[in-house]
């Protein structure tokens, strides 16, 4: 870890870090500065700021996202079994049908528990 | 410098990675999964809406479940033929079924005297029992792995649902902070844990405890080879073991990284800091000290500056916090802190005899914890008009209240106080007693003195907890005659242990020489 192409790496990360502490601090220290109320309050559109910027939206979306991405996981593990089911012994099979199983409980649990019924 | 043909792509044999010989070897923890499996299928199907008793109920058949998966591991226990399962990850030996067998207790217990809590403060989700219960499955695993992946996946199945339960009471704020600092630092602790184990698979190439140990003794790295510190194996192996380390010193929350340990232990409702400070805490110790004596025994004398100076951290700053605390939780988790002090003083001697003392201050600490802690998962305000929004105690002058209420339960509390802080004929003073001794021959004298003075500050907050609870004009708030007969017993059990230990102190540490001799070379 102390050869050659590390040290490359670490003078890569020192310059760049240099470089955008840089860019930073000079824009900081050299800029024109004169706030006022227009400048410093949130721009949209030329409005007055309708609401609060963050706003509170439905649990319902973050938990659909959340099982897209259990469900598409589980695509990514299927593709490859599917492309080298020759190659595998039956163990490798039966692996996957057992993954498939625990899957399927939780399923069946989060479809219990009405995450996918959309009031 | 790593080039791609060094490494070694060999790929397990799939062929003998199951076979049906391994399944039986394994059948505590395969009886334990397809049981919670089906458990869950069966609260989700009968699941009602806000039922505590639901819960109650389910957590009756996770009882029964953990007791049949105990009978499985005392038969397994009975004929142990130390065999390596699924190519290397897990390893059967006799030492960590026998810790096994006391997280299973420990276990047992715990649900014993967290029934009455769930009734009390009404915890309507099911989703308790079986978290708690896949909790338990990992720590399971946890002791027969013998190889860093392996080692981790169950980590990582111990602390998803430790993040679970620590939110369970999920309209607290303090929950809900608790949990997220949890999960952030220890992601961070589990950073540091894949990075150090990548540090090692560098050199070693393999995963496996077995084939570092190789490793070590072919190149003959080790004590010997200290004064060749500036080798590029040797600074990169060590560099991985440290972080290894450090994430174990983030998990039985040692000074550096305690910070979680109090808010976490505050936020979390009573049953699951109970989870925490007794099952959680004595698995986490005795797989640390495991994991040293596999891997680590040759550094240990090389780590014993570094582990002696967070000996005394943890102890120092766990008493002197613990002093100006007003909750009783955070009181325990500043305690806590500072008796991991004392445990890693322990390993810190480098030394058989401090391994051996350190393992008998967890057990020590640990059966004290149970008596503590349901005395505190029994002790609730009998009337709303005293404390209207929450029905447990909170704050350590809650305690006071006439000693005429229960003197019996709460005599056995102080008697569990004065153990902690190491008031002679009792339990913790032996363990105190071995772990000093130890250090004193492996002659590291600041740690001790440091210990030395974490005792004698210790002492003030646990007599200020005692001085609270008898001196003090009481309110007869208290409503401890609801405390059931099942916690009773628990109670009355563990006092006569921490009583009596002068009669079986003896017999233990020999029995635990046993123990440490298996441990060291299980291969």
């Amino acid at each position: 870890m102390f050869d050659r192409e590390y040290q490359i790496l670490l003078i890569f990360f020192f310059i760049s870090l240099l470089v955008s502490t840089a860019l930073v601090v000079l824009s900081f220290l050299l800029g024109p500065k004169a706030p006022d109320r227009e400048k410093t309050s949130s721009y949209e559109c030329g409005f007055e700021p309708f609401t609060d910027a963050r706003i509170k939206f439905d649990i319902h979306f973050y938990l659909v996202a959340i099982l897209f991405i259990i469900f598409d996981l589980e695509i990514v593990f299927l593709f490859p079994w599917c492309s080298a089911i020759s190659l595998i012994y039956p163990q490798g099979f039966w692996a996957m049908i057992l993954f498939l199983l625990i899957l399927t409980v939780g399923f069946f649990y989060e479809w219990r528990k009405g995450a996918l019924n959309w009031k | 410098m790593l080039e791609i043909t060094d490494i070694n792509f060999t790929l397990p044999v799939l062929t003998s990675i199951v076979n049906l010989k391994h399944l039986i070897d394994l059948s505590p923890e395969l009886f334990l999964f397809v049981m919670l499996t089906l458990l869950l299928m069966y609260c989700a199907i009968h699941d009602k809406k806000n039922d505590f008793n639901f819960v109650v109920r389910s957590g009756q058949i996770l009882f029964f479940i953990v007791f049949t998966t105990l009978v499985l591991l005392l038969e397994q226990l009975k004929d142990v033929n130390h065999e390596e399962l699924f190519s290397g990850l897990l390893l059967i030996e006799n030492c960590s079924l026998i810790i096994k067998m006391f997280v299973l207790h420990f276990a047992l217990i715990l649900m014993i005297m967290s029934k009455k809590y769930i009734e009390v403060n009404k915890i309507e989700h099911y989703e308790y029992t079986i978290v708690l219960g896949f909790s338990i499955l990992g720590l399971l695993l946890l002791m027969s792995c013998v190889d860093f992946f392996s080692l981790y996946v169950s980590l990582e199945l111990v602390s998803f649902t430790l993040f679970i339960l620590s939110v369970l009471e999920k309209d607290s704020i303090y929950a809900a902070e608790a949990a997220l600092k949890y999960f952030f630092t220890n992601g961070l602790a589990t950073c540091l844990y894949l990075f150090g184990s990548v540090t090692i698979y560098l050199n070693v190439k393999s995963l496996k405890f077995k084939d570092f140990l190789l490793y070590l003794n072919k190149y003959d790295i080790g004590l010997e080879d200290t004064l060749n510190m500036f080798d590029r194996n040797f600074l990169s192996i060590s560099l991985g073991l440290v972080l290894i380390l450090l994430f174990f010193l983030f998990k039985i929350a040692a000074v550096p990284f305690h910070m979680w340990s109090p808010d976490v232990y505050e936020g979390a409702p009573m049953i699951v800091t109970a989870y925490f400070s007794i099952i959680i805490k004595f698995t986490m110790i005795l797989l640390f000290i495991k994991t040293i004596i596999f891997n680590l025994a040759d550094f240990l004398l090389f780590l014993q500056p570094l582990i002696s100076f967070l000996a005394c951290t943890s102890i120092l700053i766990g008493s002197i916090s613990a002093c100006f605390q007003s909750k009783i939780k955070r009181l325990f988790a500043y305690s806590s802190i500072s008796h991991m002090g004392y445990i890693l003083m322990g390993i810190a001697s480098a030394s058989e005899e401090g391994l051996k003392a350190s393992v008998f201050y967890t057990f020590a600490y640990v059966i004290t914890n149970i008596l503590i802690f349901s005395f505190l998962l029994s002790s609730n305000f009998n009337n709303k008009q005293q404390s209207p929004n929450n029905i447990n105690i909170v704050y350590i002058t809650d305690l006071r209240f006439n000693t005429k209420n229960n003197v019996f339960a709460s005599s056995m509390f102080a008697i569990a106080l004065l153990s902690f802080a190491g008031i002679p004929p009792l339990l913790g003073f032996f363990g105190k007693l071995y772990l000093f001794s130890a250090a004193l021959n492996s002659q590291i004298y600041l740690t001790i003195l440091c210990a030395i003075i974490g005792t004698s500050i210790s002492c003030f907050y646990y007599l200020r907890v005692i001085k609270i609870m008898f001196f003090s004009i009481g309110l007869n708030e208290f409503d401890l005659k609801t405390i059931d007969n099942e916690k009773q017993g628990i109670m009355f059990l563990v006092y006569l242990f921490i009583i009596s230990s002068v009669i079986y102190v003896t017999s233990i540490m020999t029995s635990l020489d046993s123990i440490i001799t298996l441990l060291q070379r299980p291969f």
